[in-house]
């Protein structure tokens, strides 16, 4: 009877331990971030269902700075990073293409220069002062215009690491590089890059197109919006 | 009494290790964000080039340093530390960074293959880290960019292993942003 209570007794006091190692153990360190997550994996939307990247740019009713016509070259893709997973097919377009198109219509409308030529040259990264007099011959125009797109990539970032659930933060990042050179003599007139990012939190746990397509677009767009501002402020200006 | 106590005591301490959870400080992943290479200017490099003031150096990094930068190692692909120093008054821009060897010339990848080589896993756990690793690999890797007077660029080259050999060659091209020119870099080097 005697060894029967004692036994009782300390399942019972092992039971009060268990308990109360339970209560005190959150106060030994933050529990990892990842207990109690549920995220899906991000998967490429389907063909009919992937997003836009196209836009109408806001038109501008200013003077020329530029009197002469430029030729705009192919944007190269210089990124380490596809925009998600190795693939661009999140979007309806392909991203280097769709950027190329918006880099042509939103200088064409931003009224920097009399007239805009899209030239469709890819051009290499050792692309000589010759070869650049050369194509702007064959091509009628006074001024190239040199890109490179760096980053157009998204990004996810746990909000608060050490708090259960799903709470990420998605980034949109777009990035590039431009230059103004004048062709005849290889003068670079304007250089600079620019970068933009947007995000928005995610808690579902799964990313849809609109978690990123309004990003994606609102980012390029400040990109190009900052790129045109700087080549009005900045931009090297020919002497006759 | 005393034993009593001590059962007590045994019990709690049992229950402790029992609850508690891998403690995120071991989680080589979470504690590889706030590592970073070490800063260094081109010119203390094992291996460097200079012409006309602007230096390019790089070194190999093994296992342990991959582990402490990116979370874990990678064997598919060497891990180049690459520095580039402007010290001229002008603006200039990273164009091109490549390796070759034996004749092939071999360009880093996609980041993504690095992030499918290195696998951080599935599950709730696999997706964390799998976010912290690309946004390591983002904000690590070497990037075409602008490179300011003065100014030192430095990040990391990912080189699939198996695409080229013991002694390779890395080549840079940085544009000078006042007229339309280049300078080329080659610089040897050799894996551990």
């Amino acid at each position: 009877m005697l060894r029967k209570r004692s036994l009782i007794s300390t399942v019972f006091l092992c039971l009060v331990a268990f308990v109360a190692s339970l209560v005190v153990q959150p106060l030994a360190g933050p529990a990892p971030a990842y207990a109690g997550e549920k995220v899906k994996k991000i998967k490429v939307p389907k063909k009919d269902k992937r997003p836009s990247l196209s836009y109408r740019p806001n038109a501008n009713r200013g003077q020329p700075k530029y009197s002469g016509t430029v030729g705009i070259l192919t944007l190269r893709d210089a990124r380490v990073m596809k925009f998600f997973a190795g693939t661009d097919d999140f979007f309806a377009e392909q991203a280097p293409k769709a950027l190329a198109d918006i880099l042509y219509f939103e200088l064409k409308s931003s009224r920097l220069f009399r007239k805009v030529k899209r030239i469709e040259v890819t051009p290499s990264s050792d692309l000589s002062a010759e070869g650049l007099r050369k194509l702007a011959q064959q091509n009628n125009v006074d001024l190239v215009f040199l890109s490179d797109l760096q980053v157009f990539n998204m990004l996810r970032e746990k909000m608060v690491m050490h708090k259960n659930g799903v709470d990420y933060k998605i980034m949109v990042r777009f990035g590039l590089f431009g230059q103004l050179i004048d062709p005849k003599n290889s003068r670079i007139l304007w250089a600079e890059q620019v970068a933009r990012e947007f995000s928005a939190v995610n808690t579902t746990g799964k990313i849809k197109s609109y978690d990123y397509s309004g990003n994606a677009i609102k980012a390029v767009r400040a990109g190009f919006d900052d790129l045109k501002k700087y080549i009005r402020a900045t931009g090297l200006e020919m002497r006759s | 009494m005393i034993k009593r106590i001590a059962i007590l005591f045994l019990a709690a301490a049992t229950s402790w290790v029992a609850a508690t959870p891998m403690a995120a400080a071991d989680d080589k992943f979470l504690e590889s964000m706030s590592q970073q290479l070490r800063f260094r200017e081109a010119q203390s490099y094992k291996y460097k080039a200079s012409q006309r003031d602007i230096s390019v150096g790089v070194e190999v990094f093994g296992k342990k340093v991959q582990r402490r930068i990116i979370g874990n190692r990678t064997g598919s692909f060497v891990t180049l530390d690459v520095a580039i120093t402007n010290d001229t008054q002008i603006r200039v821009h990273l164009n091109d960074i490549y390796v070759t060897s034996g004749g092939k010339i071999v360009r880093q990848e996609d980041l993504h293959e690095v992030v499918r080589k290195i696998d951080p896993g599935g599950g709730g756990k696999g997706n964390l880290h799998m976010s912290i690793l690309r946004m390591n690999l983002f904000g690590k890797s070497l990037q075409n960019g602008v490179i300011e007077p003065g100014e030192t660029v430095q990040g990391i080259v990912f080189i699939r292993k198996k695409h080229i050999g013991k002694k390779a060659e890395l080549h840079v091209r940085i544009q000078n942003l006042k007229r339309l020119a280049y300078l080329e870099y080659k610089i040897p080097f050799s894996q551990k």
